[in-house]
């Protein structure tokens, strides 16, 4: 059995969090679980235009988006925020909760530029390790003419920079995934 | 060898590092131990609301049973949106076998085109199952008796994407 990552008691308190699933209860759970994480800072709403319009206003470190809603989906909410004018909020961090995790689903919510794919039902534990690996292990952001959004290779961090065949090896990735897949 | 693109690869700011501390907020075990008790509060808010929307299913399996085209369609569509929404959230309060239902539910009307009456009877196979877990208030993987339910709604699934007469069966 591989070990659990073990994390530092991050103190949370000032990350701010925009919430949006169109159904009450999950929404009322959700916030509850970043509440029980000392997460004050919580606008949550089951209405995906309200989530837009306190996206703008409160530029949070993270939105959680649910994917299937009835007027404006987690896929939209993705793009409004990575083709936003507004650098900080272009490079907001978005969780995405899905009831669907095929292969599929999780290859179109990653080209639209999230960070993650969670499935519902949601774990604690996995919320909890997902916000501890944006502090700890940021992505890096990739722009190209198709794509703009967290880089979507696998972290690497056996491999050293300074090895030339690595560097091109990591370059080849870029072209394939970026490039070749788009 | 590698093509010449034009990729942008950089570290933006990383807005949730610069206002988190470490050592001085609550461990993973405290954070448990306060959703566990986040959800014992919010159960009876949520019974209230998966009742609700069993009713709702139950209505709209009703209406799809006695509509065609468009209106059929429309009721289809808000049974799965309702089942979706049943098996995202059941698992959090522990009712695992409503999730389950629930799941097989939603691949069923997304793996099929057409329903007719033996679909729709297996859709309402999934509601009353559903009932009857959260009525019994079974939570977990369930027992004996609910193992046979489970395989009971698989079978009838199953029959269901064997079926010859099914209203999308190509006629050649």
């Amino acid at each position: 059995m591989p070990m659990e990552p073990q994390h530092p008691a991050y103190n949370l308190s000032h990350v701010e969090v925009v919430v949006v699933d169109d159904c009450p209860i999950m929404v009322k759970l959700l916030g509850m679980i970043l509440n029980s994480m000392d997460i004050k800072k919580l606008h949550c709403t089951t209405d995906p235009e309200r989530a837009l319009e306190d996206i703008s206003k409160y530029r949070p470190h993270l939105v959680i988006t649910d994917l299937l809603m009835n007027t404006i989906d987690g896929m939209a909410i993705t793009k409004a925020i990575r083709f936003s004018p507004d650098e900080e909020i272009r490079h907001t961090p978005i969780f995405v909760l899905s009831g669907f995790t095929d292969k599929e689903c999780v290859l179109q919510a990653r080209d639209a530029g999230v960070n993650e794919v969670l499935a519902k039902p949601v774990s604690t534990k996995t919320i909890y390790r997902r916000i501890c690996n944006l502090i700890e292990r940021p992505p890096n952001f990739i722009e190209t003419d198709s794509y703009f959004g967290p880089d979507r290779h696998l972290p690497r961090p056996s491999l050293s920079d300074s090895d030339a065949r690595i560097k091109q090896a990591v370059e080849e990735d870029i072209d394939r995934i970026y490039f070749d897949a788009n | 060898m590698s093509k010449t693109h034009a990729v942008r690869r950089y570290a933006p700011r990383n807005r949730i590092a610069d206002c988190t501390s470490r050592d001085d907020g609550l461990d993973l075990e405290t954070i448990l131990a306060r959703v566990k008790a986040g959800i014992e509060e919010l159960q009876q808010e949520y019974l209230g609301e998966a009742h609700d929307e069993l009713a709702e299913l139950s209505a709209s399996v009703a209406l799809a049973q006695t509509t065609a085209g468009a209106e059929q369609s429309k009721a289809i569509d808000r049974i799965f949106r309702i089942s979706h929404d049943l098996r995202g959230v059941a698992g959090s309060f522990g009712y695992l076998l409503v999730t389950r239902i629930g799941s097989s539910l939603c691949h069923m009307i997304e793996n099929s085109g057409a329903y007719g009456p033996l679909e729709l009877a297996v859709m309402d196979l999934h509601v009353g199952a559903m009932k009857v877990i959260m009525s019994n208030r079974i939570t977990g993987d369930g027992n004996s008796k609910t193992c046979a339910l489970i395989s009971g709604i698989d079978a009838a699934v199953r029959k269901c994407s064997e079926n010859p007469d099914h209203p999308s069966a190509d006629p050649a």
